[in-house]
């Protein structure tokens, strides 16, 4: 019966069907957002100084870090950094992180990254702020000084540890940098987040730069930068993109306070005393009264802010350096410290790293997409977001 | 639904493995009624017809009706009223015999669940098994699996039974029992179909025989038919041999053994008289004169060539 | 017919004693925290260096421990084993000649193989919250996000997260069952339905294969933990029962262009 036969070869075209109907469901929405908004055409001196005048006070939204640094073996360095906390610096050297926000005001704000299985929550309610890590239940209160002199930054008290940046602060640091080192356009609109956006790209004239440009896409009704990205020479994807996925311009509600779970260890800054801000001393664990809650909760002693970082820790400041200088300007700039300890086996950085040696010495070289961090045998740390030559360049020089 | 005159009607239904055709163009025709044996020695193609019959596998060429309905089409209508038993009983030896009924039952939207209970007890205790009805099948012998088999089969009254060497593995006594059972139910009105290596069993058993070997049907009929089909020799006993052979060859006799002083040879429709008459009048001293009909093992034997041997 | 499919299935030694593993893992969780004494210090899974105060979260600290390595392989072996188990041991060819047809029974199947998804999370929630409630107290319950909810709902999220990773694993359940189809030896077919979880989540750990990583069905197998944030986060859980219903769309179908056209031999 070949024709029962034929009917049965047929079947397989079902699950064939099937798989194509999922993969156009799943790539129709990327096709379609192919599409650019009809905007005037604007000149980059226009755009910039949109964006200077761009006064978003009240937002919320979901915004994300990808970054795609091609270092060879990042998987050691996460490795060797998984024991910290939720809050891991190499961490976001790879991978896709997505942190939610909501900004009322300067004294208002609170972000949220969760993890896989933990979450960083940081919130500031004008005199207080808060950092809470999930795991290990830690909670960092700080007590804020009434007269802040930066109204701007107060998002982010001075020693919580924050990584992710939100799109209008980096891009108005970046757009201060625009000197003549740089060419300035803007490209076709686009969108992000669903709104309109013009490209700012901002491209190094220096060939020494590791940098390709940076794009800033900047919500065309407002000025908000909701997008920066960062491409390096020789590609096209952006070594590092950060940008809203989500952003509503209304007046976010829900409380911008914190109130430490039962159970949680509380480290107390209070920032309105001076000697509080340098002293480790007064850091004092604070337990939460167990006839407070219906538990019956025991004190964690251990795990103080600060006192679980051993020596094997992968935290950057792990020792001061003794003296940093920069050489090099604008886009080239490189920074050479001297003197800084780094466990380097603990970091996973002799996998990821290749040794180098030239007239200026020798050390092992941490190649990224952008940048480039050179470290000597001498205890000399060199970085920029320069190629390896430029970078042996300006520590013979220096 | 008016009664097909054939439980089984096939034509030129062929199964190839690859390049063999283990069912090479058959044409089988089972009568209502009838206890139809399936001949043939190991690896003929018996099991191989029964799986397409019931739609376990797909037919190469060809096409088949059971109970009157086209297969696999109205496998649904067609099911229910067909019990089988392939290649040997199944079950999950986890469960107990009675679970396993359940089971199976269960499997099918034909059963009727309330009156469930009752038809797995009577199946059991038809094939003897209520005794161990809640032991789990893992310890139950091979017999017991078998007759666990049949049960299954059982489980609603049949139209049609097809079952595939029952008797496989049993010991007399279950042989025999089987064998009581088949002809209840054809007596009960169901036609059953087995499929047997062992000629005795058809022989003793069964209205109707088909002969397979290598995939190919080499014969098929009521016993009676195919003894015939064999053909009736003719044996004298005679003081001259030679001179009787002569004679019955100028009568058209044909395959003349001569042994001693017996004469064998193929009657091929002659009258056994005739050919006395002929002989005496030659002058052939006649000892004795006599007709043989073959045993159905003769006629299996000359038609498959190679008795029960497997053949590939 | 599908509860005496279930029957079948959990009557079986096999399945009560991976049943009874799974229940197991979690109680073993909490009785190490119990006996080592106090809290592990932030190391080990998420949710173990809660369980001391909570012992509520020894259901959770199961179910992270659980996901990546037991669970799939428990559900590889009872979805391997759908139609491959029944050809080895030929009561395929009975089923089949009962007229429920061979769609049927492979939905049956399927809709079995979920049930025991079900079954296994549970039983891991389960086995967690009794050892949890019998050596430690319970109380109010901390989300990852920092506040408080009561222990009702801190258990009903728990039971919600249990259902979230069981239609985790219903990608993996479908490959499994198509597996199943392809074979009459029900070890090889659950060999290569653990192979693919395993090839899942390594993939899923390769930087280099991060394209495709959203593809993986293993890749938001901890987005459950989701379910004890505040406010719950629902983009990942979504992510994920679209992904495995995209599984289930592909796999279910192969399966059943396979299982309906093939010769039953065994
Ligand atoms: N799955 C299979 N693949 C290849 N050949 C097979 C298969 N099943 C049976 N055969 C072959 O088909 C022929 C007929 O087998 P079968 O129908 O089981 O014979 P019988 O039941 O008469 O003993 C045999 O030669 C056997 O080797
Ligand atoms: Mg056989």
């Amino acid at each position: 019966m070949p024709a029962s036969r034929r009917a049965r070869r047929l079947r397989w075209l079902v699950p064939v069907a099937v798989a194509a109907a999922i993969s156009l469901l799943a790539f129709l929405p990327t096709l379609s957002s192919a599409a650019t908004p009809d905007l005037p055409r604007i000149t980059a001196e226009q755009l910039v100084a949109k964006v200077k005048q761009s006064n978003v006070q009240a937002f919320s939204g979901t915004f994300q870090l990808t970054s795609d640094l091609g270092i060879p073996n990042i998987s050691s360095l996460q490795g060797a950094a998984q024991q910290g906390t939720g809050l891991n610096p190499v961490d976001f050297l790879s991978g896709t992180h997505t942190a939610t926000i909501a900004v009322d005001g300067p004294d208002r704000q609170r972000v949220s990254m969760p993890g896989s299985l933990n979450e960083v929550d940081a919130f500031h309610d004008g005199s207080n702020a808060w950092l809470w890590q999930s795991d290990g239940h830690t909670v960092t209160h700080y007590i804020l000084p009434a007269d802040k002199p930066d109204a701007n930054d107060a998002s982010k008290p001075p020693e919580a540890p924050e990584p992710v940046r939100t799109p209008d602060d980096m891009a108005k640091k970046l757009l201060d940098q625009i000197t003549p080192s740089t060419n300035v356009s803007v490209t076709t609109p686009d969108y992000v987040a669903d709104k309109a956006v013009y490209e700012l790209v901002l491209a190094p004239h220096s060939a020494d730069s590791t940098i390709d440009h940076v794009g800033i896409a900047v919500d065309a009704h407002n000025g908000m930068p909701l997008e920066v990205t960062v491409v390096p020479k020789g590609q096209t994807k952006p070594a590092i993109d950060l940008g809203f996925t989500k952003i509503d311009y209304s007046k976010p509600g829900g409380s911008f306070s914190f109130t430490p779970p039962p159970g949680s260890t509380v480290t107390t800054k209070d920032l309105t005393k001076k000697g509080d801000h340098a002293g480790a001393d007064a850091q004092k664990p604070e337990p939460i009264n167990p006839a407070a809650g219906p538990l019956k909760m025991t004190h964690r002693v251990h795990g103080h802010h600060g006192e679980a970082m051993g020596p094997e820790m992968p935290m950057p400041t792990a020792s001061g350096p003794e003296s940093t200088k920069v050489v090099g300007d604008d886009w080239t700039q490189v920074i050479i410290a001297s003197g800084v300890q780094l466990p380097v086996r603990g970091f996973g950085l002799r996998e990821a790293s290749t040794p180098v040696s030239g007239a200026w010495g020798s050390g092992r070289l941490l190649h990224t997409s952008l940048a480039n961090v050179l470290f000597l045998s001498d205890g000399r740390i060199a970085a920029g977001f320069v190629n390896a030559s430029a970078l042996e360049a300006a520590v013979a020089h220096g | 639904m008016t009664t097909p005159a054939l439980a089984i009607e096939t034509s030129g239904l062929t199964k190839r493995f690859g390049d063999m055709a283990a069912v090479d163009g058959i044409d089988l025709a089972v009568p209502v009624g009838s206890v139809f044996g399936f001949l043939g020695p190991n690896g003929s193609g018996k099991t191989t017809t029964i799986r397409v019959l019931l739609g376990l596998i797909n037919a190469s060429e060809g096409s088949w009706q059971v109970l009157g309905r086209s297969m696999p089409d109205a496998a649904r209508d067609v099911l229910p009223d067909v019990g089988a038993l392939i290649e040997g009983p199944a079950f999950y030896p986890w469960l107990t015999g009675r679970q396993n009924l359940v089971r199976f039952d269960a499997a099918g939207p034909d059963a009727q669940r309330s009156t469930r209970r009752q038809r797995i007890d009577d199946a059991l205790a038809r094939v003897g098994l209520t005794a161990v009805a809640n032991k789990k099948v893992r310890a139950y012998s091979f017999g017991m699996r078998q007759r666990l088999g049949l049960a299954m089969a059982l489980l609603r009254p049949r139209q049609l039974l097809i079952l595939d060497e029952p008797t496989n593995g049993m010991d007399p006594q279950g042989t025999r029992e089987i064998r009581n059972l088949t002809k209840e139910l054809a007596a009960e009105g169901a036609t059953v179909f087995l499929s047997s290596h062992l000629l005795s069993e058809v022989e003793q058993i069964c209205s109707h025989v088909a002969v397979m070997s290598l995939g190919k049907l080499l014969a098929q009929g009521t016993i009676a038919e195919l003894q015939a089909a064999g053909g009736t020799k003719l044996r004298v006993e005679t003081d001259d041999a030679a001179l009787a052979a002569q004679i019955l060859e100028r009568l058209g006799l044909a395959e003349l053994t001569v042994d001693g002083t017996t004469v064998l040879a193929r009657l091929d429709g002659h009258r056994p008289e005739d050919c006395n008459r002929e002989l005496v009048m030659a002058g052939v001293g006649v000892r004795s004169l006599s007709a043989i009909h073959p045993t159905l093992e003769d006629t299996f034997v000359a038609l498959t060539g190679e008795g029960f041997d497997v053949a590939r | 017919m599908l509860l005496a499919e279930l029957a079948t299935l959990f009557r079986r030694l096999r399945v009560k004693v991976l049943l009874g593993v799974l229940a197991a893992i979690p109680a073993a969780l909490a009785l190490a925290v119990y006996l080592s004494g106090g809290p592990s210090s932030g190391r080990g899974p998420t949710f173990l260096d809660q369980v001391s105060h909570n012992g509520m979260f020894a259901a959770l600290a199961g179910l992270t421990v659980a996901i990546p390595f037991f669970l799939p392989l428990v559900v590889a072996v009872v979805s391997g084993d759908a139609i491959a188990g029944e050809a080895n041991l030929g009561t395929l060819r009975y089923l089949l000649t009962r007229p429920s047809g061979r769609t049927r029974l492979l939905a049956t199947k399927a809709a079995t193989v979920a049930v025991f998804c079900l079954a296994a999370t549970v039983a891991v929630a389960l086995g967690g919250l009794i050892a949890g409630v019998i050596l430690f107290p319970i109380g109010k319950v901390v989300t990852l996000s920092g506040t408080t909810i009561s222990l009702l709902e801190g258990i009903a999220r728990t039971f919600a997260a249990a259902g979230i990773v069981a239609a985790s694993l219903l990608g993996l359940a479908s490959i499994g069952l198509f597996v199943s189809t392809l074979t009459d030896a029900p070890v090889g077919a659950m060999a290569a339905t653990a192979g693919f979880a395993v090839l899942s989540a390594v993939l899923d750990n390769v930087p280099q294969t991060r394209a495709i990583h959203p593809w993986l069905f293993t890749h938001h197998w901890l987005a459950f933990g989701d379910l004890l944030r505040s406010p719950v986060r629902w983009t990942d859980i979504v992510a994920d029962l679209r992904l495995q219903l995209g599984y289930i769309a592909v796999f279910a179908t192969m399966a059943w262009a396979r299982f309906s056209t093939k010769d039953v031999l065994a």
